[in-house]
Formats: structure tokens, C-alpha cells, sequence
């Protein structure tokens, strides 16, 4: 397998300006709540994960429990081998920016990405270049996926590993974070119990 | 208008009200079939056969007893099972080309050290001139493939889908080929259809691949088999029926042999039950009967030389109809392969074989693809600058008004 298929997390099978699904090509193997994401080869995408799920991959078909007589998770898949092709991991992820000629962007692009765009996690030079500044903020607080506040707290905590003061960047975020929360101080509470938890 | 449920529901219990009658005389027949089973005696039932030219009753060849339980093998460590199915959209003289699709799914499962699954289908769509008619050797009668052709063909495209499939496995797994009803095709055994389209639909269709399956079945531990589930079949109670009659052989020939199947059969007859009701009653979970042999002509006459065998499994949530090829009846090991790992399959699927459920999951063409596929057919030809049309009784259909 090459470097580049070994990177592959996903590929996109929904997608639309302000955010996209894909489907991840192992069950369970899903980037956390909060990873940043690349989509699409030609300017690609930017994602912030907002929610990772696994279902079957029938809507009509409800997965029922197996496990009533085997000792191990592990033994219900074993002995029912066809679960691994009829569950599939999913996760939607926000769009917060793009990469084009001119630079990174932190807004939306103008085009979604592609179906069957592969979906790569970003690296660690990528996350504290596109988190070091707040700008992404806004997007995630109007996330129409997933809960809000955990999503923003999960990115924050997430990114603050890759700045050289990760105390610094988490009170730096949550200055930023007050004057967009205007009038909701428990929110804001939420949050900051979050980034430090 | 909506069917009128009020007035149904009126019939349906009057209809339960005649079941709930019915069942203490059923009851009765029950229980002599138990006895008959058990108190079986081949040369009475020999006797009997050549007594009474009875082909119509389609009685099963018996070596054996029927009243025998016979218990489940130990289970295969390592086993690989593969199940092909099938749909299919028939040709309709509303759309506006002549054409049908046949949808084949497969599903593989691996068991033991290393479980795997591999689960496809593989859509067809058949429009030319050649692929839509059955032509006799010299070319002077045709006739259209649809209908019960159509499903005959079907069954010949879901067994060579499971030939090539099996192929694909490693041999040095004991490995069941299992498929989705019966091994019979009787649907074309009517004096309707010529036998130009048996010898090609049967003999080498279905025939010749159940005879390739066989033939990798020397080089390895290999068994095929199919699945009825709640089978209608009365093929045993025939037999039992026949030597319990109280009636002279003349009369029997005379009479019985053409009483139909709906007319009550007469006192202490045990007829008017179905095979499955009596193995209800004899098998434990896990055990399946003997072997019997299938009788039908189509069998006889074009199934190269092969005869078709049949039991009933106690497979836990129903007693079910295992059929399988000669080759496999008469090779102990692959009767084992078989009654272990559909029991094992049924288990696993709570009641029905898993293998089976995921290769009709595969190969199920819904309501709703069935329309994609009409819109596409319009959209196709339309962009080929074709004529399209549809009947206005489709059309009346699509746009219903009040």
C-alpha cells in the first residue's frame, strides 16, 4: 500500500458548501471528534470533524444484538464475519477553509468538494497553521453538526498541542471566544470548563 | 379505492373460525402420520408402488426409514459457505424497450481461524435478439424468454454465479455451495413448454453446472445444497398415505391418485398434512430425516444422469427442506458438510442462513430501483434521439386524478 492510500481516512459520499460526509474505508476507524481534515486534491477542503457514527449501511436494515452467548466483543465479529461489510463508520465534518494558489483560507470555499474525494487527517505543520488564528471560530459556533461547545473545545484542545504555549493559545482562544458569546456567559463557562478538562 | 378492510377483516374471521374446525380431524391425521412414519415398512410401500400406477402422486424414493432422526454432526472448525441469489425485472410490454435485467448477489463467509466476508452482485441487462428468445436446435419454433422461462434462466445465471464463486475459494476449506429454494426446476415441466427449452434451460443450464460443481467436489471437500424454508411439500405424507390406505390398489389408482390436493382425504387416511408438520413432530433441534429421492420427470429426463435428494431439518426456529444433489447423498462426508453447516448457518441467522439472507440482500432489485430503472431506460433512448412511448395505462397509472 503506498503512503498516499495509507493516509486515507475517508471518502466523501455527501457534500455541500458548508460541510461533508464520508465514509471511512475501515469500520471504526474514524478521526476524532475536533481532527482537522483535507478533501479534494485540486484546492482542497478543509474539515473539522463534527461528528463520527457507525450504522448499518442499509437504513432499512437495524443491526440487532449477536453477543448473548460469546465471552468477547471481538467473538461477535468473528463468528459473524459479514458485519464488517454491512456496518460502515461515517463522519461530518464542518468546512472552516480551503487551500488555494494564493494560500490557506479560513472561510468557505466556493465549491464543495467532490464525491469520492479521498479524505486525508491533516498533519501536524497544517493544524498549527490553520489554527493559529481564531478566525475559525465563528464557523464552528454556527455549526449546524454535532454539539456545538464540544466540538470547539475539542479543536481547541486538539490544536493547542501543536503551539509552542498551548496555556497561551487556550486563554488566547478564550478572549476570542468572549465577544462572540455575548450575552451567553454560560455558555462561555461551558467551553472554558471544557478546554481545561 | 382501498381494499375495504372492515369487510375483509369479516371474511378472515370467518375463514379461522373454518381453520379452528379443522384442526381437531388435522390433529388427528397428525398423529396416525407419526405412526405410519415410525411403523414404515419398505416392502409394503414397494408393494404398493407396483400395485398402483400412481405417477401422478409424485411419491419419493425411499431407501430408509422415514421415521429416523438422525443427529448433527460436530461442527467444522474452519468452513467457508457460499450462497447466490437472485432478482430480476421482466420483460413489460409497457416500457419501451423489450428487454429484462437479472440481478445476481453472492455472498461468501469464512468461519474459523480466518472470517472473512465477500458479498457483490453482478446486474445484467439482456436485449438482444439472441438473449430474449429460446430457439429449437433447427431454428423453426422460438419462444420468448419471460415468465417461468425467465425464472428458470435466473436460476441458471444464480448457480453458475456460485460455480464461478466457488472456484474463487481455497480448497482446502470444507466449503457448502447453498442456494435459495429448490433444485427442481418443475416450473417448466409443463406440457406447455416444448422440450427444446428444458434441454436448454435444464439439461444445460442448471444440470451441467450442479455437474461442474460435482466435478470440483472429487478434487476437494465440497458440497452443494438449497434451502426451502417452510416448504408446502407432502412428498413423505404421499408415501405414508399410500401405505396406509385401507382401499383395495384398484380403487386407489381409480380414485385417490386423482383426488386433488384442496379435497379432504377420506377417514383414516393420513393425508391433508404437509411433510413439515410431521417432521415437527420427529425431529429435535439439530436432527434432519433421511435422505428421500425426488421423483419428479424433469428430474429423470434432463438432469444428466443426476438425481435430485431431499430432507427435513429440525433447523432450530423451522423445519426446513434441504435438497441435494446426488453426488452429495451419496458421499457421507458431504452430507455432513451439509446438514452441520446449514444448521450452523441457520443458527447463526436466527432461523435462516445467513449466507442466504446476505446473497438476497445483494441481489433484491426494490420497488423503487425498479423505477430508476424505467426513468433511466426512458432518459437512455430519449438522449439516442430513440422513440420512447409507454401505454396509457401506465401513464394512467403514474398520473392518477380525480
Amino acid at each position: 500500500m503506498s503512503e498516499l492510500i495509507a493516509g486515507r481516512i475517508g471518502e466523501i459520499v455527501e457534500a455541500t458548501t458548508a460541510a461533508f460526509t464520508a465514509r471511512c474505508h475501515e469500520l471504526y476507524v474514524a478521526p476524532a471528534l475536533g481532527t482537522l481534515v483535507r478533501a479534494g486534491d485540486n484546492n482542497p477542503v478543509l474539515g473539522i470533524v463534527a461528528e463520527v457514527r457507525t450504522q448499518s449501511l442499509d437504513p432499512s436494515r437495524r443491526p440487532i444484538a449477536m453477543g448473548v452467548d460469546e465471552e468477547t466483543e471481538e467473538a461477535v465479529y468473528e463468528h459473524n464475519p459479514q458485519l464488517n461489510r454491512l456496518l460502515s463508520t461515517e463522519f461530518q465534518a464542518i468546512v472552516v477553509g480551503y487551500e488555494s494558489e494564493s494560500g490557506l483560507k479560513r472561510h468557505l470555499s466556493p465549491f464543495p468538494p467532490r464525491i469520492h474525494s479521498f479524505v486525508y487527517e491533516c498533519g501536524r505543520d497544517r493544524l498549527r497553521e490553520f489554527s493559529s488564528s481564531y478566525e475559525f471560530l465563528p464557523s464552528l459556533l454556527n455549526s449546524p453538526i454535532g454539539p456545538q461547545d464540544e466540538l470547539i473545545a475539542a479543536f481547541l484542545r486538539y490544536s493547542s498541542l501543536t503551539q509552542e504555549d498551548a496555556q497561551a493559545y487556550l486563554v488566547g482562544a478564550g478572549k476570542a471566544l468572549a465577544p462572540l458569546l455575548i450575552g451567553q456567559i454560560q455558555r462561555l463557562n461551558n467551553i472554558l470548563i471544557r478546554l481545561i478538562s | 379505492m382501498a381494499l375495504d378492510l372492515s369487510r375483509t377483516a369479516l371474511q378472515i374471521d370467518e375463514m379461522a373460525g373454518d381453520i379452528q374446525a379443522s384442526e381437531n380431524v388435522r390433529s388427528q391425521r397428525l398423529k396416525a402420520a407419526v405412526s405410519a412414519a415410525q411403523d414404515f415398512s419398505i416392502d409394503v410401500y414397494l408393494k404398493k408402488i407396483q400395485e398402483t400406477p400412481s405417477a401422478s402422486w409424485a411419491l419419493p424414493g425411499i431407501v430408509g426409514h422415514p421415521g429416523e432422526a438422525i443427529s448433527a454432526p460436530p461442527p467444522y472448525p474452519d468452513f467457508i459457505v457460499v450462497s447466490a441469489d437472485g432478482s430480476h425485472i421482466d420483460t413489460n410490454r409497457h416500457l419501451p424497450a423489450r428487454c429484462y435485467v437479472i440481478n445476481t448477489g453472492v455472498a461468501t463467509l469464512a468461519y474459523g481461524a480466518s472470517p472473512s466476508a465477500h458479498l457483490y452482485n453482478t446486474p445484467r441487462l439482456y436485449a438482444t435478439e439472441q438473449e430474449m428468445m429460446v430457439r429449437s436446435p433447427d431454428g423453426a419454433q422460438e419462444q420468448q424468454i419471460e415468465g417461468a422461462i425467465l425464472g428458470a434462466k435466473r436460476s441458471v445465471e444464480e448457480i453458475r454465479a456460485l460455480t464461478k464463486e466457488i472456484r474463487n475459494t481455497p480448497s482446502n476449506t470444507p466449503t457448502l455451495g447453498l442456494l435459495d429454494g429448490t433444485l427442481s426446476l418443475i416450473g417448466l415441466a409443463s406440457q406447455g413448454y416444448h422440450d427444446y427449452i428444458r434441454k436448454e434451460m435444464v439439461e444445460e443450464g442448471f444440470a451441467l453446472a450442479l455437474e461442474e460443481i460435482g466435478d470440483l467436489h472429487k478434487e476437494r471437500k465440497l458440497a452443494l445444497a438449497s434451502y426451502v424454508s417452510l416448504p408446502n411439500h407432502a412428498e413423505v405424507i404421499r408415501a405414508l398415505r399410500l401405505t396406509t390406505c385401507e382401499y383395495e390398489a384398484g380403487y386407489l389408482s381409480r380414485t385417490c391418485g386423482y383426488r386433488g390436493s384442496v379435497r379432504a382425504p377420506c377417514g383414516p387416511c393420513v393425508g391433508g398434512i404437509r411433510d413439515r408438520d410431521l417432521y415437527a413432530q420427529l425431529l429435535l433441534p439439530g436432527q434432519r430425516s433421511m435422505i428421500f429421492e425426488a421423483t419428479y420427470p424433469v428430474i429423470k429426463n434432463h438432469y444428466r444422469g443426476m438425481s435430485i435428494g431431499f430432507f427435513y431439518l429440525n433447523a432450530g426456529e423451522e423445519i426446513a427442506r434441504v435438497e441435494i444433489p446426488s453426488w452429495v447423498a451419496e458421499d457421507p462426508e458431504s452430507v455432513n458438510i451439509v446438514h452441520s453447516i446449514v444448521l450452523d448457518q441457520s443458527r447463526r441467522g436466527h432461523g435462516y442462513p445467513v449466507a442466504l439472507m446476505e446473497a438476497h440482500e445483494q441481489a433484491v432489485i426494490s420497488g423503487s430501483d425498479r423505477k430508476i430503472f424505467e426513468d433511466l431506460l426512458h432518459q437512455v433512448l430519449y438522449s439516442h434521439s430513440l422513440p420512447t412511448y409507454t401505454s396509457e395505462k401506465q401513464r394512467s397509472k403514474r398520473l392518477r386524478w380525480t
